[in-house]
């Protein structure tokens, strides 16, 4: 009986399977979701009183210029027949022309996307960088100094909206100190000049991450002081562990999971919540072309912009949940 | 040596209800009583406003960016107008807006998360499903969808605030009504014959409300935060209605010259978003077992 497949080995296929099926089914919900969502603003968008060809026309438009327009943008077809054959076009990846500017969507999209992306990324990495040592820390002396320190400077932060961080900053660093540009991002390539590119980023980043880093430091002050009064951890202190040891080994893994929810949701948000920021430093990026798409009443834009906003928030979701079963053994037996 | 939040018995004076004890214990939080009053007296002001307010309408263009001073204890905007009357009347507008959103959002998310909770099973799968619809749903794109399709007005932003935040509200509720079903109580109720409404507003609804309080405070804090940047975006309140968001915004522009115009509305967002958020990690902790003492 050299051969025989053991228990272990069984119960470890029968949990690949498991969660690949489990795997299979998210992936399978993602065209779903972003079918009902696209569906729900198109119809929103289409409520509008406004009229686009109007807006491009201006006021001379005479009622026939209008009605050539409309049939020309295919303005006049039954709602029903507008959305199918959007849906059935964008699936083939062709996001159609924007109203205003006859360019494409996806071109304008794809041009407008990675400055977007790369902020909100450096956005999260900054708010991890400082959350987990000031939550560990926060965690460790809770009760005394630091931990005052930390609980007062995050509640500041989460009682902030984002646009007041980035008046502050401007105020303190552009206005008063004349360290750092306020806007014309747009101009300048990261790649070739990295620092410069630094100097216009440090605001919008810092903008997007502070509030996120109060939000995570309380998070996972408050799971971590949760599991160091845990039965567990007295028997590591008794054993004899290193402090730094139980902190960071055991207390730690506990706050992982709403960590990683907490930034997969910031991710799944940070498309759509950076049209503020965007906004305010002049920042042309995903969030500005939406909120100007919106104003002009641009629809194949909006439309556009929405299904890639979705699809960023459906696949953080789908990595978060796949990131979970790795971190939490536990949740594989459900 | 660290260690965690020091596990006490809890002790209850004779005949005390569970409310009195969270009131009691709330008292010994000196930091959550004082939120609590400055909330208190936010509130009065702004429901004064009308009376004793100065207008926030009233133009005067020969006394445009002024600083602070007696006559205009905030100083004046690029129109002439009052801070202080601003700040107070869009104060109304940004408090009543925290209330509406959280109301919405408590009065659907209840009834569904009971059900859910009690019933369990299909309903149970029927209604999270449609709370899952709904959390797939950039918040803020819902907002400016809606209130770009059907006008930028103060109600439209309150109800999409508020849809947003019923998921989250009933997965609370409902997950409160799951632990307290375990209770014997209910058990022995059912066993008597009670019926489920009874069981429901009786038995469960004692065990939901205290967490759902607290969330309620934690998501008024956040309705202020997100109704002032929608202001801001210009797709709330419409001039010439003071609102604080979109005084910041107004207030941007002229950052260099007359910064008390951004200031004034800024600190009053957070005064309120801090008061709030206090009172709501007071609410918490006092009613956390462990953390109550003597």
């Amino acid at each position: 009986m050299v051969d025989s497949p053991t228990h272990e080995s069984t119960m470890a296929s029968i949990l690949e399977v498991e969660m690949t099926a489990y795997l299979l089914r998210r992936i399978v919900q993602i065209p779903f979701v972003i079918v009902v969502t696209s569906l729900v603003i198109f119809l929103l968008i289409h409520l509008t009183p406004g009229d686009p060809v109007n807006e491009i026309l201006g006021l001379h438009a005479t009622p026939e210029m209008v009605r050539v327009w409309r049939h020309k943008l295919g303005l006049d077809r039954p709602l029903h027949v507008q959305y199918l054959s959007w849906l059935w076009k964008a699936s083939h990846g062709d996001l159609g022309q924007s109203i205003r500017s006859a360019q494409p969507v996806l071109k304008l999209i794809l041009d407008r996307l990675p400055l977007t992306f790369v902020l909100i990324t450096l956005a999260m990495l900054f708010s991890l960088a400082v959350s987990i040592p000031a939550g560990i820390i926060s965690a460790w002396k809770c009760g005394k100094f630091p931990d005052y320190a930390v609980m007062f400077l995050t509640l500041i932060g989460i009682s902030m909206p984002q646009f007041g961080f980035a008046i502050i900053l401007i105020m303190v660093l552009a206005l008063r100190l004349d360290l750092l540009p306020i806007s014309g991002i747009g101009l300048v390539k990261p790649l070739q000049e990295p620092w410069r590119f630094a100097q216009y980023a440090i605001m919008p980043v810092l903008t997007l991450g502070l509030g996120l880093t109060a939000l995570e430091t309380r998070l996972l002050r408050s799971c971590m002081l949760d599991a160091l009064s845990e039965e567990y951890i007295r028997v590591a202190r008794a054993k004899g562990l290193r402090e730094y040891f139980i902190l960071t080994r055991h207390a730690f893994r506990n706050a992982l999971i709403p960590l990683i929810t907490v930034v997969a949701t910031y991710y799944a948000l940070g498309m759509g919540a950076s049209i503020i920021v965007e906004s305010i430093f002049g920042i042309p990026g995903l969030g500005s072309l939406l909120i100007e798409a919106v104003w002009a009443r641009d629809i194949p834009v909006v439309q556009g912009c929405t299904f890639f906003i979705a699809i960023f928030f459906v696949v953080a979701n789908l990595v978060a949940d796949i990131l979970y079963v790795y971190v939490d053994p536990r949740i594989r037996f459900q | 040596m660290s260690q965690g939040p020091r596990l006490q018995t809890e002790r209850r004076l004779i005949g005390e209800s569970e409310a009195a004890r969270t009131i009691r214990e709330f008292r010994r939080r000196k930091v959550a009583v004082a939120s609590f009053f400055i909330m208190v007296v936010l509130v009065t002001a702004v429901i004064l406003a009308p009376v004793f307010a100065p207008d926030p309408i009233a133009q005067d263009l020969k006394n445009r960016l002024q600083k602070p001073s007696l006559a205009h204890p905030f100083g004046t905007d690029y129109l002439g107008r009052d801070l202080l009357g601003r700040v107070i009347h869009g104060g109304r507008i940004s408090l009543s807006v925290g209330l509406i959103v959280v109301a919405i959002a408590v009065i659907f998310s209840v009834p569904i998360g009971l059900v859910a909770g009690y019933f369990g099973g299909r309903v149970d799968d029927l209604l999270m499903r449609l709370m899952d619809a709904l959390l797939t749903f950039p918040p803020l794109l819902l907002a400016i969808a809606l209130l770009a399709s059907l006008g930028p007005d103060i109600k439209n932003a309150m109800l999409a605030l508020g849809l947003v935040r019923i998921p989250r509200f009933a997965r609370l509720v409902r997950g409160c009504v799951i632990s307290a079903k375990e209770n014997q109580y209910v058990e022995a109720a059912r066993s008597i014959g009670a019926r489920d409404l009874r069981i429901m507003l009786f038995h469960i609804w004692p065990n939901v409300a205290a967490p759902l309080l607290v969330q309620s405070t934690i998501s008024f804090a956040a309705a202020i935060l997100a109704e002032a940047g929608l202001s801001f975006l210009g797709l709330g309140v419409q001039p010439p209605t003071p609102s604080w968001g979109r005084d910041i915004s107004e207030g941007y522009k002229y950052l260099r010259e007359a910064p008390w115009m951004a200031i004034f509305p800024m600190a009053a967002i957070m005064v309120s978003a801090i008061s709030m958020n206090l009172v709501g990690d007071g609410l918490r902790d006092a009613m956390n077992p462990r953390l109550r003492g003597r």
